[in-house]
Formats: C-alpha cells, sequence, structure tokens
C-alpha cells in the first residue's frame, strides 16, 4: 500500500483554496436562500479507511445517538478529480428549511426528503464547485443527489456505510465543513470525500501553484 | 464536429432537452418534448415556460432555476420524490400500468459565449420502467423485513439472524460494560463464496453456508451465539472467552471447515473460511465499534491470502 501524505506547504495551499471557495460559496448561498449562510474553515486530511468513522465522529455537529438523514452525491471534474459528498441533517431540520425558503411546514416524508436534497446539493454544489474553480479553473460535474439513509442513529449509519470489507479504497482525501444558516440556528456537516487517484492529482496541481509562488 | 450535427442530435435523443433563458423563456424543445408534450417547438418558443404550464411548481422550480443561474450550479428533480415535472403520460400505452410517465430531471448551466447570456437546460429522463420495477422491489423487501422481524432465525441455515445477534450483542455489551464480563466476536465469511455460486449454481452455494453453520454450530458452546449477519457472512458472539481462548476455537473451526467438503450434483465443493476476531474493552463506546474491529481483522485476513484468522490489535 503506497502512502499518501501532502507535505506542510500543500496543506496550507490546499486550505487557503478550499478558504476562498468558502467564502464565494457562502455569499451565494446567503443570496440565493434569503439567509445568512457560515461556511467553517474546512478540516481537510488524508485518512485511511480504518479511520474513517472515527474523523467523521470527531468534533461533529451530531451526537452518536442522534437521528439523523444522509444525503449523498457524486462529483467529478474530467479525470482530474471524483469524489462524493455526504450531508447529514438532525430530524426536524427540514421543517427549519421550509420556513427559511417559505414553504409550509406540513410536508409529507417525501417533500421532506426533496427539501434536504435541495438543500444539500445547493451547499455541496457550491462549495465543492469553488474548490474546483480555484484549483483546475473548471466546474465540477455532479450527479444526481440521492437520500442515503432515511432517519437512522448516526453511528449505525456511519457503521453500515463504512464497512472496511466494502470500501474498495484505503485513503480518502476527507474535508468537513460545517455550515450554520445564521437566521434559525441551523447547522449541518457537509464531508467531502475524494479518491486516492484524486489525492495524487491534487498534489501535482498544487505543486505547479507553489512554483509559481 | 458540425453545429448542425449536434443540433440534429440534441433534437433526435430519446431525452428531453429544454433550454430557458434568465427570463424563463423557452429557447430549445427537443423532439421528445414536443411528441410527449404535444405541443411543437413552434408553438412554444418564445413563451414564458410558467404560462405554458401553469401547474409547474413555480416557486420551487424558480428556487432551482435561480441556484442554476446564480451559483452555476446543477439541480435536479428526482421520480423517487417527485414523481414527474411534466404531466406526460406514459410511453407503454397499451401495456404500462402507470399513469405518468415518472421522470428524473437534470438543470445545468449554460454559457452561450458568443453573447455573453447564461441559459438553463432541463434534461428530462423517463424512469416509468425504473420506477415500477423498483416499486415492486420495494414490496418484496417489506414483506421480507415483516417476515424477519416474526423469527429469530435464518430461515437458510437456521442460525440466528442479524436482528437477532444484534439484540444479543447489545445486551452481552451493557453486561460488560457493569460487570466487566470479557467476551469476543469473531466475524467470519467464505473465501470466494461468489464462484461456488457461478460455478455450481445458488442451490450448491446454499448447501455450503448450511455446511459451515453446522462446522461452527459443533464446535460453540450452548451460551455461544452464532448467526448468519449478511449474504456469506456470520458472527459470533463468544461469550466469557477472551481472544486467546476464542482464537482457538476459531481456528479449530477454520481447519474443520478446510477438511471438510460438501457434496452436492456429484460435484465435491471444498471450501476455506476467514477470520477476524476482536474481544469488549472499556475503551469501545457500543457494540457497533466492536463488530466494526472484528471486519476490520476479517478484512485483513482476506487481504493476507485468506483461510487464516486474524486478531484486531488496532495498529
Amino acid at each position: 500500500m503506497k502512502q499518501l501524505e501532502y507535505n506542510e506547504d500543500e496543506y496550507d495551499l490546499l486550505k487557503e483554496l478550499f478558504n476562498v471557495a468558502m467564502g464565494q460559496a457562502g455569499r451565494g448561498l446567503a443570496v440565493l436562500l434569503n439567509s445568512f449562510v457560515e461556511l467553517s474553515i474546512p478540516d481537510i486530511k488524508i485518512v485511511p479507511a480504518e479511520k474513517i468513522i472515527e474523523a467523521i465522529t470527531e468534533s461533529s455537529t451530531y451526537n452518536k445517538d442522534e437521528v439523523v438523514t444522509a444525503i449523498r452525491q457524486s462529483f467529478y471534474n474530467d479525470n482530474l478529480i471524483e469524489g462524493e459528498t455526504i450531508v447529514f441533517f438532525a430530524e426536524n431540520s427540514y421543517s427549519t428549511i421550509a420556513d427559511i425558503l417559505g414553504y409550509s411546514s406540513t410536508l409529507n416524508i417525501d417533500q421532506q426528503n426533496e427539501l434536504l436534497l435541495e438543500v444539500s446539493n445547493i451547499v455541496s454544489g457550491a462549495s465543492i464547485n469553488g474548490f474546483s474553480k480555484q484549483l483546475f479553473k473548471s466546474e465540477m460535474t455532479f450527479s444526481q443527489p440521492s437520500v442515503l439513509n432515511e432517519k437512522m442513529e448516526m453511528n449505525k449509519l456511519l457503521y453500515s456505510i463504512f464497512m472496511r470489507r466494502q470500501l474498495h479504497w484505503d485513503y480518502t482525501l476527507f474535508v468537513k465543513i460545517n455550515f450554520k444558516l445564521q437566521t434559525d440556528g441551523f447547522k449541518s456537516d457537509l464531508l467531502a470525500f475524494m479518491s486516492e487517484k484524486s489525492i495524487e492529482t491534487i498534489k501535482t496541481f498544487l505543486d505547479k501553484k507553489l512554483e509559481l509562488m | 464536429m458540425d453545429n448542425n450535427v449536434l443540433r440534429i442530435i440534441v433534437q433526435d435523443i430519446s431525452v428531453g432537452v429544454v433550454v430557458l433563458d434568465q427570463a424563463y423563456t423557452v429557447v430549445v424543445w427537443n423532439k421528445f418534448m414536443e411528441k410527449h408534450s404535444r405541443l411543437s417547438s413552434e408553438e412554444i418558443i418564445g413563451r414564458n415556460i410558467f404560462d405554458a404550464f401553469p401547474y409547474l411548481p413555480k416557486e420551487w422550480l424558480d428556487l432551482k432555476l435561480r441556484s442554476v443561474f446564480l451559483l452555476k450550479n446543477f439541480s435536479f428533480t428526482s421520480w423517487r420524490q417527485r414523481p414527474y415535472l411534466f404531466k406526460f403520460t406514459q410511453t407503454h400505452p397499451i401495456t404500462g400500468s402507470a399513469e405518468f410517465m415518472f421522470q428524473d430531471c437534470v438543470f445545468l448551466p449554460v454559457l452561450d459565449a458568443s453573447c455573453e447570456k447564461d441559459y438553463a437546460t432541463i434534461v428530462i429522463q423517463d424512469m416509468t420502467n425504473v420506477a415500477l420495477y423498483e416499486k415492486q422491489l420495494e414490496e418484496l423487501k417489506e414483506i421480507n423485513s415483516t417476515l424477519e422481524q416474526l423469527s429469530q432465525y435464518d430461515v437458510l441455515t437456521s442460525a440466528f439472524n442479524r436482528r437477532y445477534m444484534e439484540k444479543q450483542l447489545e445486551q452481552e455489551f451493557n453486561k460488560s460494560k457493569r460487570y466487566g464480563n470479557m467476551f469476543t466476536v469473531a466475524m467470519l465469511d467464505i473465501d470466494f463464496f461468489k464462484k461456488v455460486n457461478d460455478n455450481y449454481g445458488h442451490q450448491a452455494g446454499d448447501e455450503v453456508l448450511r455446511q459451515v453453520t453446522k462446522i461452527v454450530t459443533a464446535e460453540l458452546r450452548l451460551s455461544d451465539v452464532l448467526a448468519r449477519y449478511g449474504g456469506e457472512e456470520f458472527l459470533i458472539v463468544l461469550t466469557e472467552t477472551d481472544l486467546q481462548t476464542a482464537g482457538l476455537v476459531c481456528d479449530r473451526i477454520r481447519q474443520k471447515v478446510e477438511a471438510s467438503s460438501v457434496v452436492f450434483n456429484e460435484n465435491t465443493i471444498k471450501v476455506t473460511i476467514s477470520l477476524g476476531l476482536s474481544c469488549y474493552k472499556d475503551s469501545l463506546g457500543d457494540y457497533l465499534q466492536l463488530v466494526n474491529e472484528a471486519d476490520i481483522a476479517l478484512y485483513r485476513s482476506k487481504k493476507e491470502g485468506r483461510n487464516r484468522l486474524t486478531i484486531f490489535t488496532g495498529e
């Protein structure tokens, strides 16, 4: 197994690019959602498959026995990078979101999920696309988001998704972004996972940028 | 490629293609849309989409289109939550049972560089076949899960089922938290099981699962619990057992499986198993973490060549 790691300069630049992307994404989202959106400074690291659950639960917005719905989505930029995002929503967050968007909050389960898919897609799109534009100067392509798991305890959910033998990868570039909608105290975690091949591509692009600095 | 050729492709492709400008005026309406909406492109191009289709959910679609124009975001709808965007009759007018065409839609930001104008393209895909098939599957799944809830046994092997095992694990874990009892969990899976199914058929595979269950059960004590946890995957709880003793028991099981064979339809089938073990520690938060450790250990057994057992060490 090849050990994949970034050096300090590469990490610093990567964080810097993500920070710029988050700032832009936050401003766009604020206009769209009529609510001030705060995106945290991303937590970025390369994580081995055995440690991924720990990495997610560490400083997570949710407790391990909190009931959440998870939305997943794939993204790629040509052959440069590929990955998936997961966004978690607490049980009643749909009603807060419905309020913000001015929808009625008596929604059936499909409408609730649709609202979570929408917000997840918008936040993932803005953040990850921003990053892609920063690093590669080109846009990311997204596939349809889907409900990964509906109303399940956080740790049961994680242990069912990230069973070691089901994972076809040894390392992932893991990015955790906490986002808040300021008006209503709504908050959640956006997680992005990028493939091993992407880790190397990103390294190449970071090094090119560092050379020019 | 010539622009005209691309235009023909867009016109003839068997998905719906609609292009809107920032005022939500229709700019492109391909043949798929013409056929299913019964509106020709001459009739609709230049009109506002909401005027042409008053039933469209305006408020919600507006949010989507704004996210496309403003953030240059992709946007989506799925038949799972919203069966259709456009009210089209479905494509199997004679044999179909759905009233409307189920649709998945993708909204794409498009920039026309020649005039610096932004457009939103909506691609509409007919998902009726998938939707009907999945609905049938869903019904089956529901029946299965009801059956599973009524029983604590796995129908095929007569070992306990996963549901029952999870309850046992939780109890055993809580007991250890309170009284400090030792127990070990072993996760076991049949090596290259898919090959057995592919080469000899599923019935042969089922026979192998029953045989392994028999061998494991014979080696366990009454207080131990064996369950079929997934397809070819079993979980054993060895109560009051430390890792060393559990290791001995499990290695004996492994050897017995290796030495045995299943005769099915005049074929002699030989299989081996791999195992991963982990034992209770006070530092663990819940039983899921313990099962996860056994899974990581089993992964290592597989990676290092199979037909072996690995004890989780945390390295």
